[in-house]
């Protein structure tokens, strides 16, 4: 592959910039890394525009620095790869991680995640306690004193298959990530009491934990906790995909 | 200019072949390990710029003497303090080779900057509450395999496998000039690999689900083997893979320490990234003399202390 000469790096990196600076200033850059990374993509981004300002500056003042280096600054052609994740960002629009990616990972809960504090709960909003996926997770199998019994509770998460969807209900799913998505850990419940809903449809549900036959409080389970529904209601995509 | 008009023009055409829920998870984790990276490599080709413009070779060749008995621990135990995933470190290495520091010494660093910083053993801490073992086992396993590599490179290792790269800007130059052109280079050349490394590790992400992976997990040698090659092929950031590792509770400690020890050494982008940055003919030889030297540092210190 040829080479890029000066004026290619340029645009290269004032395109790069221009994504990272746009990543780090909204909310578009969610569905693949944590809100904490959002300063250092800005960072980054700006940097990336200097360099590519001062490539831009070279190319069409080939007499300001040096005259002898001018002109014959090339970069190697692997650097045109670096054209495709911005493509792919256009073209296929990435969306965040959904039920396909959930199914990959399997729906057997993950081993107990650090800080989660069984103490207490939130104070309720409107009748329900908001809880994250994770610590609903949590509370329902490890807490031995289930602090989750008759405790109206409000969940937000995707509609994914059941392994076994004869019963006709679904899973609740939303993925905790620690650095980017590549990184992600599908949390699930398996909701019962409601009929079929579409697949990958985002849901506020408000219900009650059911603790499922032959699970011993605080130990594993090979299967998803259950979530009786009492109230569900569709919601948009919320704009933190994941939780973090 | 012409492919993005033409990416625009042809989307609605392509919409249901790009809209396919594997295309769009393996292109979410693509752009996600890309755009992860991307803050750790440019901090890593700004440092590489700084060294090349503003430290005297003469300064880093003794520095960084090519005496390895005291290069390769110092070179590890500096690369404790430098606070990066494992893409910053690969390009300030190749800068400290191409301007005459000891390969072996550079490579200690390489290895040792993404393991055992303090922002990756602070994750590990909190990924493994109540279990300190686990963090000073990760410490004295990934400082062992760099020192341990270190070594064996500056023993057999010869400087025909390691590809010369000329300093791109020369003498006549302003420091500026010098910061400015080294970083964009290096940027543009290891930047192009990470994305080779994103394309093949989310791919591999997308292909083969974690649960098969984990649901083969019953021998525990069979385990080793499993989670050494996750690692590999996960491409997980070092400052995460202490997180994933946590919540592969089927493995026991041990298997999961080789999984923290192997990925911040050797995996799918890195392998790009070093045949980018020191050729073809380095990459073949070091990927599987790390992944080795990871795997046994990993499991003698996991027997001692796990």
């Amino acid at each position: 592959m040829r080479g890029l000469n000066e004026r290619a790096q340029a645009i290269l990196l004032l395109a790069f910039a221009a994504i990272l600076i746009r990543l780090g200033l909204t909310d578009a850059a969610l569905p693949f890394v944590r809100p904490g990374l959002r300063p250092a993509l800005l960072a980054a981004g700006i940097v990336l525009a200097v360099l590519g300002a001062h490539a831009l500056r070279r190319d069409l003042r080939p007499a300001a620095g040096d005259p002898e280096a001018a002109g014959h600054d090339h970069a190697p052609g692997v650097a045109w790869l670096l054209a495709l994740p911005l493509l792919t960002l256009l073209l296929v629009a990435p969306s965040p991680l959904g039920s396909f990616a959930a199914g990959r990972q399997g729906s057997e809960p993950p081993a107990l995640m650090s800080g989660i504090d069984f103490a207490g709960l939130p104070e309720p909003r409107d009748g329900a306690v908001d809880l994250s996926m994770r610590e609903y997770v949590g509370r329902a199998l490890y807490d031995e004193a289930t602090s989750l019994a008759d405790t109206r509770v409000r969940l937000v998460g995707f509609v994914a298959p059941l392994d076994d969807d004869a019963a006709g209900g679904y899973l609740l799913t939303r993925f905790a990530v620690n650095c980017c998505a590549a990184d992600a850990t599908a949390l699930s419940v398996e909701v019962v009491g409601d009929g079929a809903r579409p697949v990958d449809t985002w849901l506020e549900i408000e219900g009650r934990w059911e603790p499922r036959d032959g699970h011993e409080p605080g130990t594993a389970d090979t299967e998803p906790p259950l979530f009786v529904a009492e109230r569900v209601t569709p919601i948009d995509q919320p704009a933190e995909p994941y939780e973090y | 200019m012409v492919a993005l008009i033409a990416a625009v023009v042809a989307r609605p055409w392509a919409e249901p072949f790009l809209d396919h829920a594997a295309l769009q998870t393996w292109a979410t984790i693509f752009v996600s390990i890309t755009v992860q990276a991307m803050p750790f490599l440019v901090l890593g080709v700004v440092v590489s710029g700084a060294i090349a413009a503003f430290v005297p070779s003469a300064l880093i060749a003794r520095l960084l003497p090519d005496r390895p008995l005291v290069a390769v621990p110092a070179a590890s135990v500096a690369g404790a303090v430098f606070p990066g995933c494992e893409c910053g470190s690969v390009p300030v290495a190749g800068r400290l080779t191409a301007l005459g520091a000891a390969p072996a010494a550079a490579f200690a660093f390489m290895l040792a900057a993404p393991a055992i910083n303090p922002v990756v053993l602070v994750a590990t801490a909190v990924a493994f509450p109540g279990r300190p073992d686990m963090v000073v086992a990760r410490l004295l396993a990934s400082f062992a395999t760099a020192v341990i590599v270190g070594f064996v490179w500056a023993r057999f290792g010869r400087s025909e496998w390691l590809l010369r790269r000329r300093s791109h800007v020369t003498h006549g130059s302003t420091r500026w000039e010098v910061f400015a052109g080294t970083a964009r280079h290096d940027f543009l050349h290891a930047g192009g690999w990470l994305v080779v490394g994103s394309v093949a590790a989310a791919a591999l992400q997308v292909v083969v689900p974690r649960s098969v992976m984990t649901a083969i997990a019953g021998t525990e040698w069979l385990a080793i083997l499993v989670l050494a090659a996750l690692a590999v092929l996960l491409a997980i950031c070092s400052e995460a893979d202490a997180f994933v590792a946590a919540s592969l509770t089927q493995f026991s400690l041990t298997a999961r320490l080789v999984f923290l020890v192997v990925g911040p050494v050797v995996d799918i982008k890195l392998i790009a990234l070093h045949t980018g940055v020191f050729g073809r003919a380095f990459a073949v030889r070091f990927a599987p003399l790390t992944f080795v030297t990871a795997v046994v540092s990993a499991l003698i210190v996991g027997w001692w202390l796990l």
